[in-house]
């Protein structure tokens, strides 16, 4: 591969900074909504299951 | 099919099953929009290669907009009849809407600064994008700060029609006043952009949407748990491992 183009891919003429600026900030903000998803995810889990155990007689499973 | 819609354990378990391929279809998408957008297009003539974020600053506006129609929608619902499901609608949209307004305006401004000559200016466009990211946070601020569930939700569907008024400002300000900003490069009458640049930005749209389908979904069914956890239901499936 020829490094010269990737680096000219990453500078994009002058404007490298901006370009990436902004597609970073997309790339952090998704990996930070679905992080925070899955950690509410679990989070409601792990409580409605040891709610749930503790009464577990009166479900009738 | 509209009994699934107004059933939190059958929508719980329809959003379930469709989380994952929406999720995959949104990467597929993702993955062919940004190889168009950074391989595919060519450099500009005029904007050089800033303009390339334009496909994902005119997917995220579009969506920050799209996202806030949809919370007052279904907002009406709330008001109107009480639904608990559109209740929890509202609430799983409300964080990707905000999401998507900061990336609009974050998008817009590292965009701006080459193009412009600054990252910010008080233009109509620009201003009524903020004041949309400011009733997201309004609507999220107001959501958890009220403890009681129901007088929570009625607020936040206030804030949201009352709201929505902003949503045809946005899209009408580069009309209605002289802005900075351009004007609409896509319509239905047509497009000014170049054919494959187009298709990159279509691309690029319908993965955002796929995304934030995806993320609503997945919220939506830890807001139902959250509500739903003395239910009967809720507590069985837990126990079976079920959720």
């Amino acid at each position: 591969m020829d490094f010269s183009a990737v680096g000219e891919f990453f500078h994009m003429n002058g404007h490298g900074f901006y370009v990436w600026s902004a597609y970073g900030m997309l790339a952090f903000l998704v990996f930070c909504e679905i992080v925070t998803l899955r950690k509410r995810r679990v989070k409601i889990i792990n409580r409605l299951t040891s709610e749930a155990r503790a009464v577990r007689d009166t479900l009738s499973l | 099919m509209l009994k699934t819609f107004n059933d939190p354990k059958l929508f719980y378990q329809f959003a379930g099953s469709a989380v994952k391929p929406i999720f995959l279809a949104a990467a597929v998408l993702a993955c062919v929009g940004l190889y168009m957008a950074f391989f595919v297009c060519p450099i500009d003539a005029t904007q050089g290669n800033s303009y390339r974020i334009i496909f994902i600053h005119v997917p995220a506006a579009w969506m920050s907009m799209l996202i806030y129609v949809l919370m007052a929608f279904f907002s009406l619902f709330t008001l109107a009849y009480g639904s608990p499901m559109s209740a929890v609608m509202t609430r799983a949209l409300a964080p990707t809407g905000a999401m998507m307004c900061f990336m609009a305006l974050f998008s817009g401004a590292f965009w701006g600064r080459p193009t412009w000559g600054a990252y910010w200016v008080w233009d109509a466009r620009l201003t009524s994008e903020l004041i949309l990211l400011f009733l997201y946070l309004g609507f999220l601020a107001l959501q958890s700060s009220i403890a009681d569930r129901r007088r929570a939700d009625s607020a936040g569907a206030v804030i949201a029609v009352v709201g929505v008024v902003n949503v045809p400002i946005i899209y009408f300000s580069v009309r209605w006043w002289n802005t900075l900003h351009q004007g609409a490069s896509v319509s239905v009458k047509g497009s000014s952009m170049a054919q494959i640049m187009l298709y990159t930005l279509l691309v690029m749209v319908a993965a955002f949407m796929c995304y934030g389908l995806g993320t609503v979904l997945a919220r939506s069914r830890s807001v139902i748990l959250e509500r739903e956890r003395r239910e009967t239901w809720a507590r069985k499936a837990a126990i079976k491992g079920e959720l």
